[in-house]
């Protein structure tokens, strides 16, 4: 749950911000931070955290839950940066423009309209991006367990908590989805 | 001193060529769907980015494409108020409004949006969000959130704008404004100049009376929506007294004198319908009146439209229709002074 909730949460903390980027500006190695963004549809955390158990540790025992946290957030952030440019695109131009035509620069325009306005399916795909993450990692943990170890996890919470955090972030995800903005 | 040369292509067939001053004061501009009005007003804003052509506000450059000069939006200090999605819906009318004057301090900020809120009659609507109060108080706080942030140019993408709000606006503004409608009469008493537009191109401008009294061109007559618009050829000029014969087909009327052409050149007549006079009867003697059989009458607010065989349309005020109505034969008579020749 700490793994996924910080992966779910740094995700969501940087996902938006970098959508706004890609979305409003143009510069040089944009297409290299696009295609950055998406490495995650093709590496699973389990692979991710590994590289930076290596990068930050040197070696792969250092993959310690802060370490999986932080493969976690990289994971997640294909989906909110999705979800975020999604959900910027379906901002009116006319609010963003008159935002601008009204002296805001961009992070203004972002952090007062755009983001007020687009939150809703942001914090969807980061609910969905929790419940995966989550269930990812008990997965992984499952199967580095042995013997006794094994057992008692799968007796234990875990396999139900899962479960419960991927049905309350499914339902919530179907509500912020559904709750269009009333405007 | 304002002003923009303006080049830019959108859709295949379409291109916005314009080159036009602003002057202090209200510039309206008129033109059909799809003419290029709104481009004008995103490329004066910096929402849209034209291919050639140079905007200068106030003696400061905002965009100049050769030397690839374009200052971003928040910066030009163009105040955009746009046909849709003006006020943040999010926000109540007073945070829309305190928004648009986050430069100030916190103090000031709020004296100037209580200012505004008060010239503006915004009173009950400011604590409502946009989509819980009626649509002029959504337009009066767009203006007002427009004009809290100081700009140097209004731009007023916006048909609801009428004659009172207009003047509110001028008094709290005192720069150029350019205004975007389809109100001939807004134009001819709000507007110090009128710009006609028709498809990306400028048609005729100049002060509203000038334009609307004396279109230049055929395009600019049919912008201005006046119906009777003839092809002739000339048949006979008359130096001596300053005046031609026109030929139609099917009549001829006397026009006035026109220095350049020749007998036998085809020009292009317009008058407006209120220029022409109708007579009921064939026995009346009247000067310069074509024969004419009427084919169907719409009864308009101020005036009956009689429209007449070959396409010649007479408004006529109700008094005086409801006393000839009853006639078979009508004359219509062509004023020389008052028909146009292109």
């Amino acid at each position: 749950m700490r793994v996924g909730g910080l992966g779910a949460a740094g995700s969501l903390a940087l996902g938006p911000w970098l959508a706004w980027l890609l979305a409003t500006r143009e510069f040089r190695g944009k297409r290299a931070v696009e295609g950055a963004a998406e490495l995650p549809a093709v590496l699973p955390p389990l692979i991710l955290g590994t590289y930076f158990a290596f990068a930050l540790a040197g070696r792969p025992e250092g993959f310690t839950w802060r370490v999986a946290a932080l493969a976690a957030a990289a994971a997640a952030l294909r989906a909110t940066v999705r979800a975020a440019r999604a959900a910027f695109d379906a901002v009116p131009r006319g609010y963003l423009n008159a935002a601008r035509s009204l002296g805001a620069p961009g992070w203004r325009v972002f952090w007062r309209v755009a983001a007020p306005l687009g939150y809703r399916p942001i914090l969807a795909a980061a609910s969905l991006a929790f419940a995966r993450l989550a269930a990812e990692y008990a997965v992984a943990v499952l199967v580095a367990a042995q013997g006794d170890a094994r057992g008692a996890l799968l007796a234990g919470p875990l396999l139900p908590a899962v479960g419960l955090a991927a049905l309350a972030a499914l339902t919530a995800a179907n509500r912020l989805e559904r709750w269009r903005a009333r405007v | 001193m304002t002003s923009a040369r303006i080049g830019k292509k959108t859709a295949p067939g379409f291109a916005l060529d314009v080159e036009f001053a602003l002057p202090q004061g209200v510039t309206a501009l008129f033109g059909p769907a799809g003419a290029g009005k709104t481009l004008i007003l995103e490329a004066l804003a910096g929402f849209a980015t034209p291919d050639s052509g140079r905007i200068l506000l106030d003696d400061v450059l905002l965009f100049d494409a050769a030397a690839r000069v374009s200052v971003p939006p928040h910066q030009r200090g163009c105040g955009y108020v746009a046909q849709r999605d003006a006020l943040f819906p999010h926000m109540t009318l007073r945070q829309n409004l305190a928004f648009a004057a986050h430069r100030s301090p916190r103090v000031e900020r709020t004296r100037r949006v209580a200012e505004m809120v008060e010239r503006f009659q915004l009173g009950a609507a400011a604590v409502r969000r946009p989509r819980d109060v009626t649509p002029p108080e959504r337009l009066r706080g767009a203006v007002a959130r427009a004009l809290l942030a100081s700009p140097k140019l209004l731009l007023l993408d916006e048909r609801g704008f009428d004659e009172t709000l207009l003047r509110t606006v001028r008094e709290a503004f005192a720069g150029p404004i350019l205004l975007v409608t389809d109100d001939l009469d807004l134009c001819s008493a709000a507007a110090g100049r009128l710009i006609l537009l028709d498809a990306g191109r400028m048609v005729q401008s100049g002060a509203p009376e000038s334009v609307l009294d004396r279109p230049e061109s055929v395009a600019a007559a049919r912008l201005l929506g006046i119906p009777n618009i003839f092809e002739c050829t000339v048949a006979a000029l008359d130096p001596g007294r300053r005046s031609s014969r026109l030929e139609f087909s099917g009549f001829a009327i006397n026009g006035p004198y026109l220095p350049g052409h020749f007998r036998g050149d085809r020009v292009s007549v317009t008058a407006r319908p209120e220029d022409l006079r109708v007579h009921a009867g064939e026995s009346e003697r009247v000067e310069n009146a074509v024969a004419a059989e009427l084919v169907r009458v719409s009864r308009r607010v101020r005036m009956v439209r009689m429209e007449f065989a070959g396409g010649i349309f007479v408004d006529v005020p109700h008094e005086e229709y409801e006393g000839k109505k009853d006639s078979r034969s009508w004359l219509v008579e062509f004023s020389a002074e008052k028909v146009r020749v292109f």
